[in-house]
């Protein structure tokens, strides 16, 4: 599916150059394709970006994470079971969750009923929270959004 | 403290209890397993523990006590799970563990000290990680290869093939931001930035490297933009 919303993205469509290199101080170093990878980072006033490199097509994508609503300030991102999931920090406690059965599905934790959920892992069907009960103390003290792209 | 597990599709969600704790160090999932590091502190005394929940059934597979906080949690994603923990200064605890019973496997010392939940890859006693360095440097951090069983490390020196690159294609500047093992193929990534200059003005582009394990460059792709790679996955 990141295939597809790629192809939807068509500002964030680059040039690549392919080279191939190396020493020649051994017998081993022979030319070897690059593996298929993903990668997340930041370009343009710290906008959020991902590229998307194909083995099979030795090509990669830029894809401009705004465009999938997801916030620049995300402050982690990892992969598993073929779902990338990205975590930011929310400015102010409500609930709102969304599910976009084709690519994205948004998930707000706010804390409520004087809990706070602090750390959390997900697969590519669930996301676990470890939460920790907060007697007396109603403020919420790590809000995150997690947002995940179904990758198959 | 108590786990919630919220279905992502449907958005249905079940709490499941673990334990007492005070705070949550770490969480890591894999193959159906949560692994949880936490502690507890009654009575001026701290007790470290780890608690795995196989979230196929929402049991608890095993709760172990630890003499300290378990600061290392990383998994080869098939079977075995590595947490590892301070015994001294210079000295971490290295345990591995079958991750569906939590049976023990073996019990390693190591000088060499490793952080994070799943910043390490473990696969046949070795760990691949990468090893930073206090700034200033000429690099930030080396690809790295560590034997828990002979507790040793060996660093690949990408440097000499990342200077002949810098020298034979007019660059002024290599920012090395990033790796990613894999160990499939003995190979690693490394993300960058590399700068040119043109006169007056600079340009700078990232690029992604890849290595062998003797620190050869074996191949390299160049993206036509200011983009600063931070995260790389192997898909």
């Amino acid at each position: 599916m990141i295939r597809n919303f790629a192809l939807r993205i068509l500002t964030g469509l680059i040039t690549i150059t392919l080279s191939s290199c190396g020493s020649d101080d051994t017998e081993n170093n022979t030319q070897q394709q690059m593996p298929s990878f993903i990668i997340v980072g930041k370009k343009d006033n710290d906008n959020g970006f991902l590229y998307d490199y194909q083995r099979e097509s030795q090509s990669g994508e830029l894809i401009n994470l705004a465009d999938e609503q997801i916030p620049a300030n995300f402050n982690s991102v990892d992969l598993k079971e073929d779902v990338l999931c990205f975590a930011a920090p929310q400015s102010t406690s409500f609930k709102n969750i969304r599910t976009d059965n084709v690519t994205t599905v948004e998930i707000i934790f706010d804390g409520s009923n004087g809990e706070s959920a602090f750390l959390h892992t997900y697969s590519s069907t669930h996301i676990f929270s470890a939460y920790r009960k907060m007697i007396g103390l109603m403020i919420c003290t790590f809000d995150q959004k997690i947002f995940l792209i179904i990758l198959k | 403290m108590y786990i919630r597990s919220k279905n992502i599709f449907d958005n249905t969600q079940v709490d499941i209890p673990i334990a007492k704790a005070d705070r949550v160090t770490g969480i890591l999932y894999s193959q159906n397993h949560l692994v949880i590091s936490y502690f507890v502190s009654e009575n001026q005394e701290t007790s470290y523990y780890v608690s795995v929940l196989n979230t196929a059934n929402n049991s608890i597979v095993k709760t172990l006590q630890f003499d300290a906080t378990v600061q290392f949690m990383t998994t080869d994603n098939t079977k075995d799970l590595v947490l590892g923990y301070p015994s001294s200064s210079s000295t971490m605890e290295l345990k591995v563990y079958t991750l569906n019973t939590m049976e023990l496997l073996g019990e390693y010392s190591s000088d060499t000290f490793f952080t994070g939940v799943n910043d390490g890859l473990f696969r046949d006693n070795t760990l691949f990680y990468l090893q930073g360095f206090p700034q200033p440097s000429a690099i930030t951090f080396l690809p790295s290869i560590f034997n828990i069983e002979t507790n040793t490390s060996n660093s690949i020196n990408i440097l000499p093939a990342i200077e002949a690159y810098a020298q034979n294609n007019n660059i002024a500047n290599i920012s090395v931001i990033n790796g990613a093992f894999d160990v499939n193929n003995n190979t690693v990534l490394v993300s960058a930035n590399i700068t040119t200059a043109t006169g007056n003005s600079s340009t700078t582009k990232a690029s992604i490297f890849l290595f062998d394990f003797n620190g050869n460059m074996l191949s390299n792709i160049l993206i036509e933009e200011d983009f600063r790679p931070f995260y790389i996955f192997l898909k």
